[in-house]
């Protein structure tokens, strides 16, 4: 569904990814772990067309999507859960969500559809959908991070971190939502620090670091890889 | 053979103005030059001519300009309100001089105290961030200018003070526009002097590093606030010395020289000049000043027209002329080290 | 004579809350400082004369219209002349320049346009004084006042209900997340300085009724300035208080104090609210203190 070829990206005139290649194929989780500044993020922003590459090639559906805008890239399907979740603090949980649907050709009328599905989805948010969403905890405005990027209906997921700063249990169930929303036919780009629930739960790993990707294989195999034990897994 | 000023193959002019630029010395060779021609410049005008007042008037407001720059575009500081400090100046010289009749040398001594104080004044306001710090020193500048013009029994209000005696000093009369320009043309190149070795100690090196940024300064420990008072605190001082420079040229004052247009005239000669660049600031005196002059054969699209190149310098050239100078002398002297 | 002093006050403060929007408005969407915002009440004071004098239309279009050509004016400056600098990363000093040189170039055409006189409007702006309990009132104020508040509710409503009002709300608070959503921040922007022009020029047109219109009428709005900093700059609802308080303050000040230091009570309190409460006294958002 996504591949990337090649593909080169800076701030600036600083380079950052250095000809990377990746490819996700529709209905799976796929993963990129690495270290901190690694440019996981970076290869994100380039995906959503925050970041143009100077170079190589991103192809959604097989057609190129170089130098997109952003709102080009959520029309398409593509959406994106930003690291540090980036809630609108000043608007309420409602309204955040409201948001998520704007770029939806049938907004109007499929929003409030979509907004039921979601509280459906995540209960804790119905409760609290009239609150400002500053004032939420820190796994609340994951699940509204996650939330507000489904009322797109997106084809593709792109999830940035979700784990950051949650304590374990919270992040247990981030995770499970996330297989459960693969399973409901989602297809996940995963970006994690924690490597070793980022790769139970995906199909295929991509290992970053400083702007390459040094090693590709299933999940399975790299959670047995004995060099990403020893780097990430902390074995 | 190689030519005899050469240093380490590179032309020794060269060399000095790239380190100079690079405030390693204190004065470039084009400094010299230029002070050397505004020293004589004098010879070839009509000493009872306009051109010369005009030039007085010009000099005043460098001084002003050059402090502005210290603050604006060194600190960082948005100040929408020098032109307080130049009025605290003005009105100290004039009822000293007029209705106290304190001597020249003294009064112009308690006018760069008064502006001191005035910068003084302001400093409380000096925690506010930017744009913040730019609103409250508008704010401060209303305020100055009201009571300017509203306390009547000290500053005779809207009418002003007029007459006002000439400066005198060690037995000259400055009351001639060409005398005159003997005594600011000095101020300005001691000011512009002290400004460029304040730029190569140790102050400037935090000066340069708070403009570079301003988050890393401050993570690397520096004292930002003091660093801040010290700048608005010398411009201030400057500021205060051209209100008494300003007093004694015309011979009168009244405040609306000294409202917030003024600041903003003030703000808008740094910024064409280009920020960051003390012959910047000089360059956009001038430029400014020659252009509200000669443009009046305009009549009354003279501002239409002032207000079209303060959008399209900000559109496209939004680093002022010093900017556009800088690019092409960097560019010069790239290709110069690359052969 | 008090409570009449305290309604003229709320006039004069609610078109100051008409003004004061716009700054807040902008100082929200993109962080400036708009020098030439006061211009766009000019131009709507002098538009609605030409409206209501040379094409005599009725009251309340005029009111309508002059709105919309000030909206109009302000969205055509803020794309040739702001959005280009803030595309380029332009500093913030060259934006506030930017706005500066936009102001004069408004005043200054508006003088050549509509002379340099000041300009009436006709006497069926303002009708016949009506006694209410014993105040004596002009039935243009309360016009002025309804219509006034009848605005800002409007507006509350747009940014609550309506995708526009409230995506300009998620992109002015965090433009690049609101890009992600797929809200086209170039159009908030452009609609920023729509209803920020639009509800100046509106404003222009009262106090222009109430006074006269002129190309340097520019200078009463400037004075709305310390109501959207009374009001915590940046803040919507504060602003609309901020004006308020600022006519009735300013009122009452030239009854009881003088007129002459109305602005040092003006831009007094901007100083000190900044210095102890610099999100406005309304409102407990963003901080202006390093
Ligand atoms: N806005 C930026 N400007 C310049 N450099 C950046 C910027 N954002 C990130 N970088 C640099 O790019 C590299 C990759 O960053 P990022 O993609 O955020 O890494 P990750 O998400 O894997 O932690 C880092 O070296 C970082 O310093
Ligand atoms: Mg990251």
């Amino acid at each position: 569904m996504l591949e990337l070829r090649g593909v080169e990206v800076g701030y600036g005139r600083v380079p950052v990814l250095k000809g990377i290649s990746l490819e996700l194929p529709e209905g799976q989780i796929v993963t990129l772990i690495g270290s901190n500044g690694a440019g996981k993020t970076t290869t994100l922003k380039t995906i959503t067309g925050i970041l143009r590459p100077h170079a190589g090639t991103i192809l959604f559906d097989g057609r190129p999507i170089n130098g997109i805008s952003p709102v080009e890239a959520v029309s398409r399907g593509i959406a994106l859960v930003p690291e540090g979740r980036r809630i609108f603090a000043s608007l309420s949980v409602q309204e955040n969500l409201r948001m998520g649907a704007f770029s939806r050709a049938d907004r109007k009328q499929a929003w409030m559809r979509q907004l039921d599905g979601m509280f459906e989805l995540f209960p804790h948010l119905a409760q609290r959908r009239h609150q400002l969403g500053g004032t939420l905890s820190g796994g609340e405005q994951q699940m509204l991070a996650i939330a507000r990027a489904l009322m797109s209906n997106p084809r593709l997921l792109l999830l940035d971190e979700p784990s950051m700063g949650l304590a374990p249990l919270l992040v247990e169930q981030i995770f499970a939502i996330i297989r459960d929303l693969n399973r409901r036919g989602a297809t996940v780009l995963l970006v994690e620090q924690n490597a070793r629930m980022a790769l139970s739960v995906a199909s295929v790993g991509y290992v970053m670091e400083i702007g390459s990707i040094v090693l590709h294989d299933t999940a399975r195999r790299l959670l047995d890889n004995p060099q990403v034990q020893a780097a990430y897994l902390g074995i | 053979m190689r030519p005899r000023f050469t240093y380490g193959g590179e032309l020794f002019l060269w060399r000095w103005l790239r380190l100079t630029m690079a405030n390693r010395y204190v004065i470039s060779p084009f400094a010299i030059i230029t002070m050397l021609a505004a020293l004589l410049l004098p010879l070839l005008l009509d000493p009872f001519g306009f051109l010369i007042l005009f030039l007085d008037n010009i000099l005043v407001f460098v001084l002003l300009t050059l402090g502005l720059q210290l603050i604006l575009g060194y600190a960082g500081i948005l100040n929408l309100g020098h032109a307080a400090f130049f009025g605290l100046g003005a009105y100290t010289s004039a009822i000293l001089t007029k209705t106290l009749g304190v001597p020249f040398p003294l009064a112009f001594l308690a006018s760069t105290l008064m502006g001191l104080l005035g910068g003084l004044l302001m400093c409380p306001i000096i925690r506010l961030r930017d744009v913040y710090f730019a609103m409250a020193s508008f704010a401060f500048g209303i305020v100055a200018y009201v009571v300017f013009s509203e306390w009547r029994e000290l500053t005779n209000g809207h009418i002003g003070i007029r007459a006002i005696p000439p400066a005198r000093l060690a037995g000259i009369d400055f009351t001639s526009s060409l005398n005159f320009y003997y005594l600011v043309l000095p101020c300005v190149i001691v000011l512009y002097l002290v400004f460029r070795l304040l730029l190569i100690s140790p102050f400037g090196t935090s000066l340069n590093a708070i403009r570079q940024s301003e988050l890393a300064a401050r993570s690397v420990g520096m004292h930002l606030a003091a660093i801040k008072v010290k700048t608005i605190l010398i411009g201030a001082a400057a500021a205060g010395a051209a209100g008494s420079l300003i007093t004694h040229l015309q011979g009168f004052v009244s405040p609306e020289l000294f409202n917030w247009p003024q600041s903003i005239t003030l703000v808008t000669m740094m910024v064409i000049g280009g920020i960051g660049s003390f012959p910047g600031a000089i360059i956009g005196t001038f430029a400014i000043q020659f252009m509200s002059e000669y443009l009046r054969f305009l009549v009354e699209y003279k501002m239409l027209i002032y207000g079209g190149v303060l959008v399209f310098f900000m559109i496209f050239l939004p680093k002022g002329i010093a900017g556009v100078v800088r690019a092409l002398v960097v560019a010069a002297l790239e290709r110069r080290s690359a052969r | 004579m008090l409570l009449g002093q305290i309604v003229y006050g709320l006039v004069i403060g609610s078109i100051y809350s008409l003004i004061a929007i716009g700054f807040s408005m902008v100082f929200q969407a993109i962080g400036l400082l708009n020098f030439a915002h006061q211009e766009f009440m000019m131009l709507g004071g002098l538009i609605g004369y030409t409206l209501a004098v040379t094409l005599n239309l009725p009251a309340p279009l005029v009111v309508l219209l002059a709105g919309l050509g000030a909206g109009c004016i302000a969205v055509a400056i803020e794309k040739v002349g702001i959005s280009p600098i803030r595309h380029r990363g332009g500093a913030e000093i060259n934006l506030i320049i930017a706005t500066i040189g936009w102001g004069i170039i408004l005043s200054n055409a508006a003088m050549l346009t509509w002379d340099a006189y000041p300009l009436g409007y006709p006497q069926r702006f303002q009708g016949k004084p009506l006694n209410l309990g014993g105040i004596s009132i002009v039935p243009q104020n309360l016009v002025i006042l309804g219509a006034g508040i009848l605005l800002m509710i409007l507006l509350q409503l747009f940014f609550k209900r309506t995708w526009t009002g409230q995506s300009m709300r998620a992109a002015a608070e965090d433009s690049p997340t609101a890009a992600l959503m797929g809200i086209d921040t170039d159009r908030t922007v452009s609609w920023t300085f729509f209803i920020s022009g639009a509800l100046g020029g509106i404003a222009g047109v009262f106090v222009s009724s109430i006074f006269y219109a002129s190309f340097e009428m520019g200078l009463i709005g400037l004075r709305c300035f310390a109501a959207a900093v009374l009001g915590g700059f940046g803040n919507i609802v504060g602003a609309m208080f901020g004006g308020l308080i600022l006519g009735i303050i300013e009122t009452l000040g030239a009854t009881y104090i003088s007129s002459a230091y109305k602005d040092v009570i003006a831009y007094g309190i901007v100083i000190v609210i900044l210095l102890i409460r610099p999100t406005g006294i309304f409102a407990a958002r963003r901080t202006g203190l390093t």
